[in-house]
């Protein structure tokens, strides 16, 4: 891999967005802008073949920047998806400020992706300040983008936004202060349990792991629906990604602690997320606790994948960017259906199968690629799920997990029957919005119908 | 070369799009015959050609699967079995609903060719997960034509439906997960599972396909069901979909020798054809008559599928010819009641009598099924009824065959009552005007059905020859 390439690909986003603040840039129109960022985003590909196609060049005399087949897989799809939803953004009248913040957003997920694995070695293996600081500085681009991208002029939306804002200082100290007590000589064996407590407690608040998730549904009502949904795809695929490569190394050696807090993790936000969306009225609130309950799937796919010493976490990035995709097209058309900027609830979307008969479509295929229902990649999402945790014998996570599918499938069920059912309700007048809605749909069914096609991004 | 099972299996769902763009209903329904007809003549030739076949697709990489895993379709008599009895059907409820179906044809169209689809995956896939793929696929467009053709109280049936056997599904999913996790893709892998567990994973699979195959305790979701959904669906849901739980019973479960195991599917089974039984006898709407008794009929498969897991040859034949007779026996008796109903207007049976006068093509129609599932011979149900008999007591459970007749005579009563009921016998209350026949399209329909219970009726012989024995 070649590091300078890696890095001016981590860059590039950040400072791409800059020329976005001059007047006249500003003030051209979608079109413009959208051929502007598509550029950005053709570079990134190029600059991602360039990296590994190359000759090795590193930036010090460690490796700073290491990427797994798995993790590479997610980064094209992040790279495909992310400039399909910025367009989201440019095409839903967002302003250039929330492009300018989803391009930064975007270079914060980069950095944490490209040094998860070396900052997991240099905490186990040979403890250096630059590989644990690099990680921070993607955490913190990506908060400060996110501050960006949610704030909207609306009360609820204001409190929202501290709400997360708040939280995520939290969450930053207790990452940071895991990273210090990793750095401590003495005491080792009674240091890294709870090094690894304050690591794993940070990542859970900024995923919204149950009782970390007060934040998320309120962020994910309150912001614009365009921002919720990148941020979703972009932002929270990265973190859990990140948490799952440490995971996975950090039960080498304390695995003990590490299973009794990652399964309460899992069973509080697998329980309270699916319980809690089946009682909403708003779908967009629905979607917050879905995506607290995917979180608790995810850290279950964590716990086998780390029982069995997977360290490329196929499954676990199969899992979350499926379910990403299908919230964050989720998030789009229900901001989309939104009149006066008052989220929707769930009665406003009758007879929509019969008013606008494609969006019903579209809505009904997300819903049930998230609920896990065959031929769509959700499937096989949970399928991969279920299959790890019976290798590892963990056959009572995996009917609590299978339990709370079903309670998914439920609220799926009764929102694509409200669509289906007669009368009047909310339409969709901005048409632009559905392009990257029929990229998304094509590419569950596709990825539902030949899974290895994941696989295939990995080693391209 | 062109996996040509696969093409069968998925030609109706690539048709079905083209269906979009057609604008006429006849041209649309004749689309959609076709598409049927192209499907069973492409497995029809690979059958008659080549007999027993295996049709390798592609592997899964074990990158993200930890085993790679082979795409599998095949052919056996068994299954063409069930892809006639399935392409029968089609043919009649694709014919009978250009009548039936006023609203949104080209999405009714759509939605049942895309179901034809994910049933002809099931009889024909090897491969464990893509078998659960078309199982739950097939849930999407049966619960869609429920909720958007059925009547009254369709909202709550199609949920309940949905919701039930996914429920069931769940356990299959897990025991999928296990068999997968160890290593067990295909279903031709089981028999050499010997693990413990497999009792445990045997149980999930029964519970799921129990569920799906409509056997009390598990049948609550098919009395609404069925009697809520469109009468064509009502037809493919009791003809077909029900009875797919039966195949994949024989297929995976039966693949291993559990016995315990099929004391209490033997047990629930007998349970199961009394129960409905009784219930259809005492039942006054015409299609849940028909539901119940679909419960009682899916007692039929299970007991004989189960007692030829407990050795009898003669039972395994049955159940598995009963497969196919109680699809096209049921089938047309929903077919009837639906035309009844919609002649008369009203479900209640206590509202209808003397049809005969009038609607002897109905009538006609209606002695057939009402014959056949009564068990009468030279139609269709009774040699399977019959060779279960039979397998109950060459297995030594004489008892159980005793209760089987007494079964039996409770069919024949609420079967024969149906027809009296509403083509015959004079009603209680004074019926205004008796109304006329009913249109071509629907009296085609139910022909075709009559014309396959009387054909298997007495070609029994040559069906259980080359399409059973052979392969079992």
């Amino acid at each position: 891999m070649n590091e300078w390439i890696v890095l001016l690909e981590i860059i590039l986003p950040a400072f791409y967005g800059l020329p976005l603040l001059i007047k006249e840039i500003k003030e051209k129109n979608k079109e413009i802008m959208i051929l502007y960022v598509g550029i950005l985003f053709i570079s990134l590909a190029i600059l991602n073949i360039f990296a590994f196609s190359g000759e090795n060049k590193i930036l010090q005399n460690d490796i700073l920047f290491e990427i797994s087949p798995s993790l590479r897989a997610t980064l094209w799809i992040l790279l495909i998806f992310g400039f399909l939803f910025i367009y989201e953004i440019i095409a839903s009248n967002g302003s250039h400020t929330k492009v300018i913040s989803a391009l930064t957003l975007l270079s914060g997920s980069l950095m944490l992706i490209y040094t998860s694995i070396p900052f997991t070695n240099s905490l186990l293996i040979k403890k250096s300040l630059i590989h644990s600081i690099l990680p921070l500085i993607g955490l913190e681009t990506m908060t400060i983008s996110s501050i960006g991208l949610y704030f909207y002029e609306k009360e609820t939306s204001i409190e929202a936004l501290i709400k997360y804002i708040l939280t995520i200082l939290i969450s930053s100290s207790f990452i940071v202060m895991g990273i210090f007590l990793f750095f401590t000589e003495t005491n080792v064996e009674y240091i890294l349990p709870v090094a690894t407590a304050f690591l794993i407690t940070g990542i859970s608040m900024e995923i919204g792991l149950v009782p970390f998730h007060m934040w998320l549904p309120d962020v994910t009502v309150g912001a614009p629906s365009y921002s919720v949904a990148y941020s979703i795809l972009v932002g929270d695929t990265s973190l859990i990604l990140f948490l799952a490569i440490f995971s996975v190394n950090l039960y080498k050696i304390i695995h003990a602690s590490f299973i009794a807090i990652m399964v309460l993790l899992a069973l509080f936000s697998m329980s309270i997320g699916e319980i809690s969306a089946l009682s909403q009225k708003i779908p967009r609130r629905m979607l917050g606790y879905s995506i607290i309950s995917d979180a608790g799937y995810i850290i279950v796919g964590v716990i086998a994948e780390s029982i069995l010493q997977m360290t490329d976490p196929w499954m676990i990035s199969f899992f979350v960017v499926t379910s990403n995709i299908a919230i964050s097209s989720l998030y789009i058309i229900f901001g989309s259906l939104e009149q006066n900027n008052k989220p929707i609830n769930s009665n406003q979307l009758s007879g929509l199968f019969v008013r606008q008969p494609m969006t019903a479509i579209l809505l009904s295929i997300f819903f049930l690629s998230m609920a896990g229902i065959p031929p769509f990649a959700g499937f096989y999402a949970k399928l991969f799920i279920l299959s790890y945790l019976m290798e590892t014998f963990e056959y009572w996570l995996g009917y609590i997990a299978a339990f709370f599918f079903l309670v998914c499938v439920s609220y799926s069920l009764l929102i694509i029957f409200k669509v289906a059912s007669e009368g009047e309700g909310a339409n969709i007048k901005n048409k632009e919005i559905f392009l990257p809605l029929y990229f998304a749909c094509i590419f569950l069914i596709v990825l539902g119908l030949w899974p290895d096609l994941f696989y295939i991004l990995g080693g391209l | 070369m062109i996996p040509l099972i696969f093409l069968a299996t998925i030609l109706p769902a690539i048709v079905s799009f083209s269906i979009f763009f057609i604008k006429e209903k006849k041209r649309q329904t004749i689309v959609a015959l076709i598409s049927v007809l192209v499907s069973y003549f492409i497995i029809l030739t690979l059958f008659v050609t080549k007999g027993k076949i295996k049709e390798f697709l592609f592997y899964y990489s074990e990158k993200l699967t930890l085993y790679s895993i082979p795409v599998i379709d095949y052919i056996d008599g068994i299954s063409f079995l069930m892809i006639t009895a399935t392409a029968v059907l089609y043919i009649a409820i694709i014919i009978y609903s250009y009548s039936e179906i006023k609203e949104r044809y080209i999405s009714y169209t759509i939605l049942i060719l895309l179901l034809y689809t994910s049933l002809i995956g099931i009889f024909v896939t090897e491969t464990l997960p893509i078998f659960y793929i078309y199982w739950e696929f097939m849930l999407i467009p049966s619960t869609l034509l429920i909720l958007w053709w059925g009547g009254e109280k369709r909202y709550r049936s199609s949920i309940k439906f949905f919701l039930f056997t996914h429920a069931s599904s769940l356990l299959m999913l897990i025991a999928i997960a296990i068999l997968v996790s160890h290593g067990i893709v295909l279903i031709s892998q089981l028999h050499s599972y010997k693990n413990p567990d497999i009792l445990y994973i045997m149980s999930l699979f029964t519970i799921a396909l129990l569920t799906k195959q409509g056997i009390f305790p598990l049948h609550t979701w098919l009395p609404d069901a069925h009697s809520e959904a469109p009468t064509p669906i009502s037809a493919i849901l009791s003809g077909i979909i029900i009875e797919t739980g039966g195949y994949t019973f024989y297929r995976i479960v039966l693949s291993q020798n559990i016995p315990q195991l099929l004391y209490i599917t033997t047990f629930l089974a007998l349970l199961s054809a009394f129960y409905g039984g009784i219930l259809a006898l005492k039942e006054n709407n015409v299609k849940r008559i028909a539901a119940y008794s679909s419960i009682s009929h899916a007692g039929y498969i299970i007991l004989g599928l189960s007692l030829g897991g407990l050795g009898s040859i003669y039972a395994l034949i049955g159940g598995l010819f009963h497969l196919l007779s109680h699809a096209v026996s049921k089938g047309l008796f929903f077919l009837v009641s639906g035309t009844v109903s919609h002649l008369f207007k009203t479900k209640d049976i206590r509202k209808m009598g003397l049809l005969m006068k009038n609607t002897r093509f109905t009538s006609f129609f209606g002695l057939i099924s009402s014959l056949s599932l009564a068990g009468v011979p030279i139609l269709a149900c009774f040699p399977g009824e019959f060779m279960i008999i039979v397998g109950g007591v060459q297995s030594k459970y004489l008892e159980i065959s005793l209760a089987f007749v007494f079964v039996l005579i409770i069919s024949a009563a609420y079967a024969l009552r149906f027809w009296l009921k509403i083509f015959w016998h004079p009603t209680d209350i004074m019926i205004k005007s008796l109304p006329e026949e009913t249109d071509c399209y629907r009296v085609i329909g139910m022909f075709i059905l009559a014309v396959a219970i009387i054909t298997i009726g007495i070609l029994f012989t040559i069906i259980i020859d080359y399409l059973l024995i052979p392969f079992l």
